[in-house]
């Protein structure tokens, strides 16, 4: 593929719509003055929820598949998903936890197609 | 800065797992497509933005107009709108507070949540910044490799990307283990939301609307939501 300038501006204005929409909230409440307490409130409870979003957002290909019927693929998600909450209530080491669902998944989507068929 | 370094790099060893063979996941997209790795190099240093880079490529290819870019990544990255919220204060007293907001992607934005959450008075902070680039150097790091390497890597990593899904889950329990009386709350509207949204909306379209109901929903919580004792801290 030949370089072409036009290419270089489509990706130039991903990357400015991109820092755009991070940067939204900056150019709002940042500046001299202190967030509004009831912006803060909000600000300080979002983490949680977001993250919750994100968790479903992860696993958004295993949930659709209730709809078409039963997946082996999303068998090991579920067992991984359980191995990283109870190796966590456990230890509540993060790097532990992480790597043994990992593991897991990963042997889990290797082996069950194997076993059930 | 070796402290720093110190603190910062293990906190990102799970984004390292998944931004590298994300990377190299893209890095491949991209060069199948025909564009080299100096593309993958340039775009992962100032694009940076997974599931758009992932979407971009074929736009790149038929030469979609600006409008269409710019529109397809304001849908696309929406969600990034809600992150700055929570560190609008905090990067205020960061050096590096430009690039800290470039950075900010869903990874990166979780791991600094999870730093928040174990450290409420932020007393590394200063890392934070070691954090971001060292992240953002994993996905620039993949995105290369995949596209000079191709399919010719050794060993199939399928399923490592649950790192990143396992490190998101990690971070929800350490939220909710931490301060339950907030965060359980907000925590499985926000799961029921989603999952509901993912049905109506389909799964390309569901993450905007479930943001947008959540942080309502979040908005109304916090006008009865009552914080003990008055301090920052209290759990």
């Amino acid at each position: 593929m030949q370089f072409s300038w036009y290419t270089v501006i489509l990706i130039a204005i991903t990357a400015v719509v991109t820092f755009l929409l991070r940067a939204i909230p900056f150019m709002i409440f940042g500046g001299g003055k202190q967030m509004p307490d009831r912006v803060k409130k909000v600000a300080d409870l979002l983490p949680a929820a977001i993250m919750a979003v994100l968790v479903v957002y992860c696993l958004k290909g295993d949930l659709l598949t209730i709809q078409s019927g039963f997946n082996v693929a999303s068998l090991g998600t579920v067992a991984a998903l359980i191995v990283v909450t109870l190796v966590h209530l456990w230890k509540r080491n993060t790097l532990i936890s992480i790597a043994s669902g990992t593991v897991v998944y990963m042997v889990l989507i290797r082996v069950l197609p194997l076993l059930i068929k | 800065m070796k402290k720093k370094i110190k603190y910062a790099f293990p906190k990102t060893l799970p984004v390292m797992c998944g931004y590298i063979f994300l990377g190299i996941a893209w890095g491949i997209v991209l060069a199948e497509a025909g564009y080299n790795f100096i593309w993958a190099f340039f775009i992962s240093c100032f694009v940076y933005a997974g599931s758009m880079q992932f979407t971009m490529v074929p736009l790149m290819v038929s030469a979609v107009s600006p409008v269409t870019m710019a529109v397809t990544t304001l849908f696309v990255n929406s969600r990034h709108l809600f992150y700055g919220l929570s560190f609008v204060e905090s990067f205020k007293k960061i050096k590096q507070m430009p690039y800290m907001i470039f950075g900010l992607t869903d990874e990166t934005y979780s791991v600094l949540c999870g730093c928040k959450n174990e450290d409420p008075d932020e007393k590394n902070r200063e890392a934070w910044f070691w954090i971001t680039i060292l992240d953002q150097s994993y996905w620039v790091i993949g995105s290369v490799l995949g596209a000079l390497l191709g399919e010719f890597l050794p060993f199939d990593f399928t399923g490592i990307d649950f790192a990143m899904t396992a490190l998101f889950v990690v971070i929800l329990i350490e939220q909710m283990l931490s301060n339950p009386k907030k965060n359980v709350a907000v925590a499985v509207f926000g799961m029921l939301s989603a999952v509901i949204c993912l049905f109506v909306f389909g799964v390309e379209k569901f993450l905007l609307p479930s943001l947008l109901i959540t942080v309502t929903f979040v908005f109304v919580f916090s006008l009865f939501y009552k914080e003990k004792g008055g301090s920052k801290n209290a759990v």
